[in-house]
């Protein structure tokens, strides 16, 4: 296994330079409400309920600080660069999704118990992580935090050898049926729901990651070594896509389309890595047949 | 699956980081894979025969549960 598309190891550097000011000034802006006086464009005539004529873009900034930083940090080449490392970075990956989802599954659950048995979550310290956590804002680079810091630490933890930790899967069967069918009918329960103006849509977006974590973290009818090094692959392939669009669309989305966006931010990892994933086992399947054939 | 890479390297009177030298990786690579918690890649363990030249088969050992 080669690494592939990885900055120069220098980059990194670079990363924690754009990363630590980012952080600041998202903080400042999250919790402080600052707006850097007069970085703000006028982008409409009239204010709507949802959109303010004079758009301020010290919120963009603090995020596109923070998600470039991180980037740079998180792919940059290690000194010395090998299979080993490039290995572990994959399962790095793979390991800080799931812990990403596992945190957001935790949050969302306690969420759901405070509401049925009505607990007051004021002076609790569960109801503040409950509630006070706004896990779609904080998804948008916890993915990426995880990873630099379990990468790291497998790499760093000794001085003599690599913490190796393999990659886990959930049987084909039935975890995959189960993910798929659970995926399809939320979806066509989203659908529904929304044509007749029921109120389901937020519950449902928020099953809609765990539904789609079922098919990543099962496995393949057929599992080899060469599939898994596909997938991991994939992995790293939805990490960047992921973030590239979200770049770009945070210079273009703002105000209540971005909680929008945000929240759909909670599942695309997933859903490009299933995209991706199944689009290479079909060209790999494909020119198998051809060869075969040819054969 | 097992190797021998600590005795060939004994053998040959190198050290871990010489041997990573020699084959272009981190000095860390390949105490993990003495230490059997890695598998190199059919490259890598190539790479690894030449230097102490020998076959592969010498090197690396298929173990009952592979």
């Amino acid at each position: 296994m080669k690494p592939k598309f990885l900055f120069p190891s220098k980059c990194r550097y670079l990363g924690y330079l754009l990363a630590i000011p980012g952080f600041i000034l998202g903080y400042l802006y999250l919790y402080k409400n600052y707006n850097i006086p007069g970085f703000e464009l006028r982008l409409r005539t009239n204010d709507t309920l949802f959109t303010s004529a004079v758009e301020n873009f010290t919120n963009e900034l603090a995020l596109t600080l923070v998600i470039t930083g991180l980037l740079l940090v998180a792919f940059s080449r290690v000194k010395r660069e090998d299979e080993l490392t490039a290995s572990i970075r994959l399962n790095a990956l793979y390991w800080a999704i799931l812990a990403n989802y596992g945190i957001y599954a935790l949050g969302t659950l306690l969420r759901l118990i405070f509401d049925i048995c009505n607990i007051q979550s004021t002076n609790n310290p569960l109801g503040f992580f409950a509630y006070r956590i706004d896990f779609t804002t904080y998804n948008l680079f916890t993915p990426l935090i995880l990873f630099i810091g379990i990468f790291y630490y497998q790499l760093y933890r000794s001085r003599n050898e690599f913490t190796v930790k393999p990659v886990r899967f959930l049987p084909n069967k039935p975890y995959r049926f189960i993910g798929k069918w659970s995926f399809i009918i939320l979806v066509l329960l989203i659908v529904i729901t929304g044509l007749f103006h029921i109120e389901f849509q937020e519950f449902g977006f928020t099953l809609l990651p765990f539904t789609l974590l079922l098919n990543v973290y099962s496995k393949n009818k057929v599992e080899d070594e060469y599939i898994d090094s596909v997938r991991l692959e994939a992995m790293q392939v939805a990490v960047y896509t992921n973030y590239g669009i979200l770049l770009l669309l945070n210079f273009f989305v703002y105000g209540f389309d971005f909680l929008i966006l945000e929240a759909i931010n909670l599942f695309t990892i997933p859903l490009i890595f299933i995209l991706w994933f199944h689009y290479k086992l079909y060209r790999i399947n494909k020119q198998a047949v051809i060869k075969t054939t040819l054969l | 699956m097992k190797n021998t890479i600590r005795v060939e390297r004994a053998i040959k009177n190198i050290t871990q980081a010489e041997l990573a030298e020699l084959i272009g990786v981190s000095r860390q690579t390949i105490n993990t894979i003495e230490s059997n918690r890695y598998i190199p890649s059919t490259v890598l363990a190539l790479k690894i025969a030449r230097v102490f030249e020998k076959p592969v088969e010498e090197i690396f050992i298929l173990e009952a549960e592979d």
